[in-house]
């Protein structure tokens, strides 16, 4: 137990430098936040309002002043005002977080039960050509940007079939277009990962006994070497599920929803920074939970991996 | 024993069996050619064969397992008047593990790392649905009492890797008998375990011949395993079987050079009196008072405990000298420290206690052995594997050029001058020169690897398993070729090895040791027939075939 | 069986057998083939888009909004009258040389940082690689935009967010492969040879670990090419004349529902890319693993 302590306190490094990054990154290096306010204002106002803005969000203190503030606000829930909504930013994010949730959790879902099916179907199929067809599946799912599959989806089942609204569809409908589109590049990624490792797997000298026990071919793939092949691909979770954060943003975009991904796009454009920094603490945070949860899990998928001992 | 003698029809026929493997864009390489050959009920058959000889792929053919771009082009497999060739593999699927078992090279790779060795030694009942779920568990602790594991109960919901290699056998051996087989396939089944464990399983497989009246076909590299343990011998070579009879007439007569060569290289036969008196008479040779090149006092090396469990003595207090132009031998099974030992004498790795002095000066270890190049201008090491050993990326050429510069031979005509003789006394054609080290055989890549060790001229040479990982007829050579070498260049050796044989062949002197003490030390002479502990003792007569033919024994 | 394994995934032997091979390897994978030829297309299109179109990418022509794709317009033409496949063509050119721009910074600066890393070890190869596993914390695409928002946008922009983004997973392979190959039994019997650590690191080290780092390299490039059009397509890229793949994308998508062949021929030609490069790149991670007998 001692060793999951260490590994939580890694995590909150992990969060604490993701956070620290992203400040110095807003913060410090280009212009500053109260740029993006004024972006749209003409002439001689500007150097006043600039300044007003700057006192106002204190950016007129030192760095090191105006980090240690950020960082223990931070720990206090208090990323700062949104410059645009002029509320917290902590709450702007909260509030579209659910709608992002559900989108990504039933979009990983999907990924995974679709991306473990085609790898273990792959393995089971004695037709040469249908075999190659399906392999060449996994590559091509990854190399489809999400936003275009969205449109494809869109294009389909909005404007051809009229099952969904265009625009901002809120029923179940909606949500399980926006997540296959979602789960189109996290499934093929996740299959591409499993395939390779099931082949390998396949030419384990334990495949070779099973085989040479009389044991089905389904049975040598399910009960011996997918659990094998499928380690690393639990291992890889954290990523499969930062690439679905990710994925959020074009999604959320394509579809209109409103959720997380579309308000840090709209926070980039408009330069609003406490927004984006929200997002990017919180995105590590979720990258350190999932993994603790895989670490804490796999001990018991692997009983060569012990916590003690 | 049971009687080898023919029966009306054999268990297992083998008949003219042809074998083909595709490989893209080339012609289809024949793997096997009309091989023939009977395994009779009770009895072992060997098939005896260097790598490459087809000899696995003999037992693919009889287990219907062959990989798919192989192709059987003609004969038969025949099993108790069954035809297995031509088979759908779902009628195969029937016969595979139920009346064929059959135990893998490597047991511990051989076992699922994920799911318990007694969930894993009921998949045979589980897969030809023999036994519910219930009678599954209990005949299966039935079964690891009968292959000798203690405690089945308990052993049951284990994983494979909190077992030993030999345990790992025994379930595998467990398994397969589980269905009553008629037929055992073992390939190599104890190639890669220590000779003591070695002969406890080979001594478990004859006794299961006996009591279930088990036809075994026992492929393996070791001539001297299979003259003791079976009563027929098949020998391939290059997908033929040059020799086939009965054991003791193959060993009494064995009639074909390839045959004949393969006897003499392996242990049969072998006796240390033999081989330590031959040696003895090089070891006259050098002067008594010939200088001491090596001295090591009391070394020690402890690893630091890995999470909770106890720190690791790799090797304690051992203190030896070599003499110059002498070899000392340290014999050792894995896990006896001697790979350590090794790594201390050659500065890679720093010792806790004792020290290390070559020509009278210390051996140090400097991080990144840096400034060690004057160590390295007197010592140098050939390891186990050449493959390993040689960057593949590189030319022989530049492999052997690496040392001279790093050394300061001399301006490039000089090197490549001493590239070409290098190449000339460790036997290699120049033509090598410009090859990678992928294009040469395994013997030739050793020689490589030797004259690299040889390039600076130095006092002193490692060899850590050099012959390990070759052929048993490569590994004469390569013995042959160090032998010359020591006496025309005044050769220091320190000879690392697992097997006696070797040791007995090469040592003037002996050290043995076992988990990181040195047991037993001495003239090779001495150690050899009169060895003074068990241990000894036990290891000389593990070595298949030393003591004599099976026949012999069983009479 | 396993001589002739060994034999069918050899590691390189001659230079001129290994070219022989990689010939042969060619003309048996239709696929590969394919994927070189699209590549050399879409490469002479970023170099010389005329040799494709003759037409002016930005010229508008009122009498010819949204026509469906024809003989005198492939992609047909957008709500300006613009030829949509012409500005495909010059989209090329700022879409590929993002991608690569992106690639060289998260190559040089990835590989630099995990050689160094894996080379000193000890407390230097633990900070970076804390470093390395906080950026990798946080999902790609949100550092690619939180780099945005601080360098602003444009598509030179775009090229050194993914860049600066891709370079923790340089390190972090590159690193793996140092301490691999420093691993490997021919390292460290090049201690015998008597040269310094510089060197043999150098000599034994860098070549053998370069070889899968160059193959993601490869590989990155396809991720680059989704990347750069993505951010594009959120309109964080080039401003709207620019012919940008992304951006093409983004701007058919108001007709999605009736010209959906304004955002979907741009995007098949991303797809058609992308997966050209990544079977390269596979090609080239092929075979290194070798197998020992």
């Amino acid at each position: 137990m001692a060793r999951y302590g260490l590994r939580l306190l890694y995590g909150v490094i992990v969060v604490w430098g993701a956070f620290t990054g992203a400040f110095f990154l807003l913060y410090v290096v280009p212009g500053d936040a109260a740029g993006g306010l004024t972006a749209g204002a003409d002439g001689g106002d500007v150097k006043h309002l600039l300044a007003e803005q700057r006192e106002l969000l204190g950016l007129d203190r030192p760095v090191y002043v105006q980090y240690w503030d950020a960082l223990t606000g931070a720990l206090h829930g208090d990323f700062g005002q949104s410059i645009y909504q002029r509320r917290p930013a902590v709450d702007v994010y909260v509030e579209s977080f659910p709608e992002t949730l559900q989108l990504a959790l039933l979009g990983l879902l999907l990924a995974v039960v679709l991306g473990v099916t085609l790898s273990v179907v792959i393995e089971l199929t004695h037709w040469k050509w249908a075999r190659e067809l399906l392999i060449s599946l996994p590559p091509i799912a990854v190399s489809l940007p999400p936003f275009l599959v969205g449109l494809v989806l869109l294009q389909v089942f909005a404007f051809q079939l009229h099952w969904i609204d265009a625009v901002s569809d809120r029923g179940l409908g909606g949500l399980l277009v926006a997540s296959v589109a979602l789960a189109v590049a996290g499934g093929g990624s996740i299959s591409q990962l499993l395939t390779a490792n099931l082949r390998a797997a396949l030419t384990s000298p334990y495949i070779e006994t099973a085989r040479n026990w009389g044991l089905s071919r389904f049975d040598i793939v399910v009960r011996h070497a997918l659990k094998n092949a499928a380690l690393p691909v639990v291992t890889s979770l954290g990523t499969t599920v930062g690439v679905m954060v990710g994925g959020t943003v074009l999604t959320e975009t394509v579809f209109s929803r409103l959720g997380v991904g579309r308000l840090v796009v709209d926070a980039v454009n408009g330069r609003d920074m406490p927004v984006v920094l929200v997002a990017v603490t919180i995105s590590a945070v979720i990258f350190v939970v999932v993994n603790l949860v895989v670490d804490a899990l796999y001990p018991l998928l692997d009983k060569r991996i012990r916590w003690e001992g | 024993m049971s009687s080898p003698e023919q029966e009306d029809t054999p268990l297992l026929r083998v008949r003219d069996v042809s074998v083909e493997f595709a490989l893209p864009g080339r012609a289809a390489t024949p793997v096997l050619d009309r091989v023939s050959l009977d395994v009779s009920a009770g009895s072992i058959r060997a098939v005896v064969g260097e790598s490459g000889s087809g000899k696995s792929t003999l037992g693919r053919v009889v287990t219907g397992t062959l990989a798919e771009n192989g192709r059987i082009t003609a004969g038969e497999v025949v099993l108790g008047g069954r035809a297995l060739t031509g088979l759908p593999e779902r009628q195969y699927r029937a016969v595979r593990g139920k009346e064929i078992g059959y135990i893998p090279q490597d047991a511990r790779l051989g076992l699922n790392p994920l799911l318990p060795v007694g969930v894993q030694a009921a998949e045979p009942l589980r897969a030809h649905g023999l036994a519910s779920r219930a009678e599954r568990r209990e005949r299966v602790i039935d079964l690891f009492a009968k292959v000798g594991l203690r405690d089945p109960e308990r052993l049951y919901g284990r994983y494979p890797h909190e077992l030993s290699g030999g345990m790992c056998q025994r379930v595998l051996i467990a398994a397969a008998m589980s269905t009553r087989p008629r037929l055992l396939i073992a390939d190599e089944p104890t190639t890669a375990l220590d000779v003591t464990v070695q002969k406890t399983i080979l001594d478990l497989l004859s006794s299961l011949v006996e009591t279930e009246d088990l036809g075994i076909l026992l492929i393996t590299h070791d001539l001297g395993i299979a003259a003791e343990r079976t009563d027929d011998i098949a020998v391939v070579k290059d997908g033929r079987i040059v020799r086939s009879g009965r054991t003791d007439e193959v060993v009494a007569e064995p009639g074909d050079p390839y045959t004949e060569n393969l006897l003499r290289s392996s242990s049969l036969g072998f006796s240390g009196r033999r081989a330590a008196t031959a040696r003895l008479e090089y070891s006259r040779t050098v002067p008594a008072d010939a200088p001491v090149v090596v001295e090591a006092k009391g070394v020690g090396k402890t690893f630091p405990s890995r999470r909770g469990s106890d720190p690791v003595t790799a090797v304690a207090d051992a203190s030896f000298q070599v003499r110059k132009g002498t070899t000392l031998g340290i014999v050792g099974e894995s896990g006896s420290g001697k790979t350590t030992l090794v790594r201390v004498l050659a500065g890679l790795t720093p010792a806790d206690a004792g020290s290390v002095e070559i020509d009278g000066e210390p051996v140090v270890h400097h991080r990144r052995a840096a400034g060690q190049s004057g160590l390295y201008r007197r010592v140098q090491m050939v390891y186990q594997d050449p493959f390993a050993s040689l960057n593949p990326r590189s030319t022989v050429r530049s492999i052997l050029d690496e040392p001279l510069r790093g050394h300061r031979y001399g301006p490039a005509p000089e090197r490549a001058r001493r590239i070409t003789e290098l190449l000339e006394v460790t036997g290699l054609p120049a033509s090598v020169a410009d090859r990678y080290t992928a294009e040469l055989s395994g013997g030739q890549r050793q020689r490589v690897a030797i004259a690299r060790a040889l390039a600076p001229r130095p006092d002193v040479v490692i060899l850590d398993e050099p012959v390990s990982a070759l052929d048993v007829s490569v590994q004469r050579q390569i013995l042959d070729l160090l032998a010359t070498l020591q006496r025309e260049l005044t050769l220091t050796y320190v000879f690392i090895s697992h097997d006696l044989g070797v040791i007995a062949e090469v040592s003037d002197e002996v050290v043995v040791l076992r988990h990181g003490h040195i047991v037993e030390r001495g003239r090779a002479l001495g150690v050899l027939t009169d060895p003074r502990t068990d241990y000894v003792k036990r290891l000389l007569a593990s070595i298949p075939g030393a003591v004599a033919p099976r026949s012999a024994l069983s009479s | 069986m396993t001589t002739l394994e060994v034999q069918a995934s050899a590691p390189p032997s001659g230079r001129s057998r290994a070219l022989g091979r990689r010939t042969a390897e060619l003309l048996r994978s239709p696929g590969l083939l394919a994927s070189y030829l699209w590549v050399a297309v879409i490469l002479a299109a970023a170099v010389h888009p005329g040799l494709f179109v003759s037409g002016d990418p930005l010229r508008q022509d009122a009498s010819q909004m949204l026509l469906s794709p024809g003989a005198g317009h492939l992609f047909g033409t957008d709500d300006f009258g613009r030829d949509q496949f012409t500005r495909t063509v010059w989209g090329t050119r700022l879409s590929l040389q993002a991608a690569v721009i992106a690639v060289a910074i998260g190559l040089v600066s990835g590989s630099s940082i995990g050689l160094v890393a894996g080379a000193l070890r000890g407390r230097v190869d633990s900070v970076l690689m804390r470093v390395v596993d906080i950026m990798l914390a946080v999902p790609s695409l949100i550092v690619s935009l939180a780099i945005i928002s601080a360098l602003g946008r444009g598509t030179l922009n775009i090229a050194v967010a993914i860049g600066i983004n891709s370079t923790a997973g340089f390190a972090r392979l590159m690193r793996s492969e140092v301490l691999r190959v420093s691993n490997a039994q021919y390292v460290e019997a090049s201690v015998f040879a008597g040269h310094g650590y510089v060197r043999r690191l150098f000599r034994h080290v860098v070549p053998n670990a370069s070889r899968s780092v160059l193959a993601a390299a490869t590989m990155d490039i396809g991720t680059a090419v989704l990347t750069v059009a993505a951010l594009s397509f959120l309109g964080l890229g080039a401003p709207p004349p620019t012919p940008e793949w992304g951006l093409l994308v983004a701007e058919g998508r108001t007709f999605i529902g009736v010209q959906w062949w304004l955002s979907l021929l741009p995007g098949l030609v991303i797809v058609l890319t992308v997966l050209a490069v990544y079977r390269i790149g596979r090609s080239f991670n092929r075979g290194r693993t070798r197998v020992v007998a």
